[in-house]
């Protein structure tokens, strides 16, 4: 089994890691979106992967994970940014037209996405500086690493930074022997913080304080 | 640079850059979260000197009270009651006595008035008037070097008579200054000099702290306070300062 694989195999089953932390107690917050997220991660990825060890076209799977990635990222943030919700959901419903209508009628199913992915990245990585702009100009939050929100928040930040060159190089990687090992890394990583924040969520549930 | 490499590149100064930005972060908020306690803390300290004070003064005032009736009853209330004897007396007496007897009742009406000026002039007095003032400074400096670990030198001579509206506004300029000193100032050592001499208030608040520059000051809810309560005593506030030489407050009030 080379590198590549292995590391593929890591990110498949590293959404495992926070499922293992899920008590009954996270899913009547908001976190409920980042569960199910991670569910789902974990099943695209499993059939992707199947999928390519078998030869089979994968990249129409990987737009639908997209899509349902940004709806449900979307739902947790707009419940945790508390910003202007009609300039949210705005930028939101335009980038999910835009992202269905390039993904299926311009760029194709078969083919990748990169520059709605890049999008994306830039999307969120926003809704995270501004949720950490939120954090030390608000100072309510008197212990950050008890905070879940904190934590989910770092992880999608992570992933989408870690993830950022892997989808503008996105055509190249899938026509060239450079792999997904950046993506897959970051998604490895994300699922560990995801994991932290589950934990800290079980332990005390402070979403509502942050 | 091939592809492999800006990707390696990338995707790590990407991590770095997301990894700085929380660490940052996580640390930014804890130095807040650190001065807001620290801020708490004065706060709190000087609430509980206020509650202090403010019991002070009732027991300031219950005393002065228990004086007050303790002399009204022993003097003024027995040359009274002579009073009504001897008028009493005059009634059944001769012509000739009745001049001896209302010789005694003026002398003794002429005691119960010396007697009411006295009681009116220690009413009057400055024991009575700056009643808790000495008191509570020297329990906010001893309050204050226990819990903020600082020398706070206090030196009150206060000759004159100070009305209970004025030593109120002094002690709420000095738990002002004091606010200001233990947020900003950085010090170790806190000078309190207030004296009242021939109708002249004058106090001078000094730290030995950071200091800042004169033509820097920015008149925040503190400061603003402070001047407002100088004001509103007709006094005029100096403030002397220079970076790393400490602060040093003047405030002067005419009492006269």
């Amino acid at each position: 089994m080379n590198t590549q694989f292995a590391i593929a195999y890591a990110s498949t089953l590293s959404s495992l890691i926070p499922l293992f932390f899920i008590r009954k107690k996270l899913i009547d917050s908001g976190v409920k979106f980042i569960i199910v997220l991670v569910i789902v991660s974990f099943l695209s990825d499993a059939i992707m992967f199947l999928l390519m060890k078998n030869g089979i076209r994968n990249l129409y799977l990987a737009h639908v994970y997209g899509l349902t990635e940004v709806i449900l990222l979307s739902a947790y943030f707009i419940r945790v940014l508390k910003i202007n919700q009609i300039i949210f959901k705005s930028v939101v419903i335009v980038y999910l037209i835009a992202y269905v209508v390039d993904s299926f009628l311009i760029t194709g199913y078969n083919s990748f996405n990169g520059v709605l992915r890049l999008l994306e990245s830039f999307l969120f990585m926003a809704f995270c500086l501004s949720y950490y702009f939120k954090l030390y100009s608000q100072e309510n939050i008197f212990f950050l690493e008890r905070s879940m929100s904190f934590w989910i928040v770092t992880a999608v930040f992570t992933f989408f930074c870690g993830a950022f060159f892997s989808f503008l190089l996105g055509d190249i990687i899938l026509s060239s022997s450079s792999s997904w090992a950046f993506h897959n890394m970051a998604n490895v990583l994300k699922n560990i913080i995801f994991a932290i924040g589950f934990f800290v969520g079980a332990k005390k549930n402070n979403y509502q304080n942050g | 640079m091939d592809n492999d490499t800006f990707l390696l590149i990338g995707s790590t100064g990407m991590l770095l850059l997301a990894f700085s930005i929380v660490f940052f972060i996580y640390l930014y908020q804890r130095k807040l979260i650190k001065k807001n306690l620290e801020n708490q803390q004065i706060k709190d300290l000087l609430q509980e000197q206020e509650t202090k004070t403010t019991y002070a003064l009732l027991e300031g005032q219950d005393k002065e009270r228990k004086r007050i009736a303790a002399e009204l009853h022993d003097s003024l209330g027995s040359i009274l009651v002579t009073l009504n004897m001897y008028a009493d007396t005059l009634i059944s007496k001769k012509p000739e006595e009745m001049e001896k007897l209302a010789k005694k009742i003026s002398e003794t009406a002429q005691l119960a008035n010396e007697e009411t000026r006295k009681i009116s002039h220690s009413l009057d007095s400055g024991m009575l008037k700056h009643f808790g003032l000495e008191a509570a400074i020297h329990q906010l400096s001893e309050a204050v070097s226990a819990a903020r670990n600082i020398k706070f030198e206090v030196n009150i001579q206060l000759h004159d008579a100070l009305s209970t509206e004025t030593s109120l506004e002094v002690y709420r300029i000095i738990q002002e200054l004091v606010n200001n000193t233990l947020k900003h100032a950085q010090c170790s050592t806190i000078r309190l000099d207030l004296t009242h001499i021939k109708g002249s208030l004058n106090l001078i608040f000094e730290d030995n702290g950071i200091g800042f520059k004169k033509e820097e000051i920015q008149f925040g809810m503190g400061l603003k306070n402070i001047e407002n309560r100088v004001n509103k005593l007709d006094g005029e506030l100096t403030i002397d300062s220079s970076p790393e030489k400490g602060s040093a407050f003047i405030v002067e009030i005419s009492t006269v």
